[in-house]
């Protein structure tokens, strides 16, 4: 009987060279990638719970800074109040018009030739001047120094029109738009 | 079959390891890291939100604690200037006390306030009879026409203290009547307009902004401490106050 070969020691893999190069490779790049991926997984965890815990920080202090307003809605009505107070007094006050400038301007202009029987004047810059005389070259002086003064002292005086009335009565109406220069 | 097989388990031993890697960082990334990557760029979010919001709030408290300090002097003198009733009483009493004080004779007051009733229960601008109020310059307007005589310099005396007296009066118009046979003698109609703003009955919500008070606006709330006070009863040197002048109910025996 013809006796036959059996080899009982383990089979061992024989690699080539280039897989021994990617066995060598992966073996190399292995616990690169995962010290690599370990570290990113710590950054975001970190982060994301460095970031949770600020927004609830900043969460409670919003809630708190909410409260203490909350308590104190009186005082923010008394300041929303000043507030509304304070932008009325400054517009009121920053459009006052100058009724006494102008009304010594005038009565510093009449003359025994020229007599002013009424004056009216609105805070809208609208002047009716009423004047007599009976000397229609004493009105026209009259009106050409207010014209020459009023150059000097008022940005824009408009004469707008000059009236006669029956009894020696001139109407003289003017519209002052802007004052520049104090009149005194 | 067999040579297959035992290609892949070759294979495998190279290459198993590296893929089960990759696929483990796969399925990581896409259950964990992903996710918490978006939760955090959403937070990140929320929390600039939430700082903007802090720092409006803040500033809001701090504003509103600073003022709650000096906020009765403020506005106590804020109310003598623009008062939150309509106060018809002070206006009469100014005006008296600024004739009395220059001499202008008055010959007619005429005003007409309307409703008074409390201003808080009005909606703004409308009174309880559903009449609309006139608002100018940021207040509402009662309209006085008042009408006076004298020289020229009580007249100009007149005006000038009128306009600087603390409760706020405009001269609207003015129609100066000379007199025809006395000298420097004129007849003065006046349309005055006097200001008062009603409180305010609704804020906004607590993170609404509030308008900042400026330091010219505090200056001239001050400066209107300096003006004389016209809408005060003027104490007549002799009378005594404590004297009773009649009954204070007829109807008591």
């Amino acid at each position: 009987m013809a006796t036959r070969e059996i080899n009982l020691i383990g089979i061992k893999k024989k690699f080539t060279p280039y897989e021994e190069k990617i066995k060598g490779i992966s073996h190399r790049l292995i616990p690169i990638v995962l010290i690599t991926y370990a570290i990113i997984l710590i950054s975001v965890f970190s982060v994301s719970f460095y970031i949770q815990d600020k927004l609830a920080s900043k969460e409670r202090s919003v809630a708190s800074e909410r409260d203490q307003i909350k308590k104190m809605s009186r005082d923010e009505g008394k300041y929303l109040l000043l507030k509304q107070k304070a932008d009325a007094l400054q517009q009121i006050l920053g459009a006052r018009f100058p009724y006494v400038d102008l009304f010594e301007f005038f009565h510093g202009l009449a003359s025994d030739m020229v007599k002013i029987s009424s004056l009216e004047m609105n805070q809208a810059g609208s002047l009716v001047i009423n004047v007599n005389t009976l000397d229609s070259a004493a009105l026209d002086t009259f009106i050409s120094a207010i014209l020459d003064q009023a150059q000097k002292r008022f940005g824009r005086v408009e004469l707008t029109g000059v009236d006669y009335k029956s009894d020696n009565t001139y109407s003289i109406t003017l519209n002052i738009q802007t004052i520049l220069k104090n009149t005194q | 079959m067999k040579s297959v097989q035992r290609m892949l388990a070759k294979n495998a031993s190279i290459y198993m390891i590296p893929l089960s890697l990759v696929l483990f960082i796969v399925i990581v990334s896409l259950m964990y890291v992903i996710p918490k990557i978006k939760d955090s760029v959403d937070n990140y979010k929320s929390l600039q939100q939430q700082t903007i919001e802090f720092d409006l709030l803040h500033k809001k408290r701090l504003l509103l604690e600073s003022f709650s300090k000096d906020s009765s002097t403020y506005l106590a003198i804020a109310e003598t200037a623009l008062p939150q009733e309509k106060q018809a009483d002070t206006i009469l009493l100014a005006l008296d006390n600024l004739t009395a004080a220059t001499l202008l004779a008055p010959d007619s007051i005429s005003l007409n306030p309307g409703v008074i009733s409390t201003q808080s229960a009005e909606i703004e601008g409308v009174s309880a009879t559903g009449r609309k109020s006139e608002k100018q310059k940021g207040a509402y307007v009662i309209p006085v026409q008042f009408l006076a005589r004298g020289t020229t310099s009580q007249f100009t005396e007149f005006v000038k203290q009128l306009l600087a007296s603390r409760r706020i009066f405009d001269l609207e118009k003015v129609t100066l009547t000379y007199a025809k046979d006395v000298d420097d003698f004129l007849i003065a109609d006046f349309m005055l307009l006097v200001y008062y703003l009603p409180p305010i009955t609704e804020i906004g919500g607590i993170e609404s902004v509030l308008p900042e008070l400026t330091s010219a606006e505090t200056e001239l709330i001050l400066s209107l401490n300096s003006l004389p006070l016209m809408s005060q009863q003027v104490t007549t040197p002799g009378v005594d106050a404590s004297i009773p002048l009649g009954k204070p109910d007829l109807f008591v025996p």
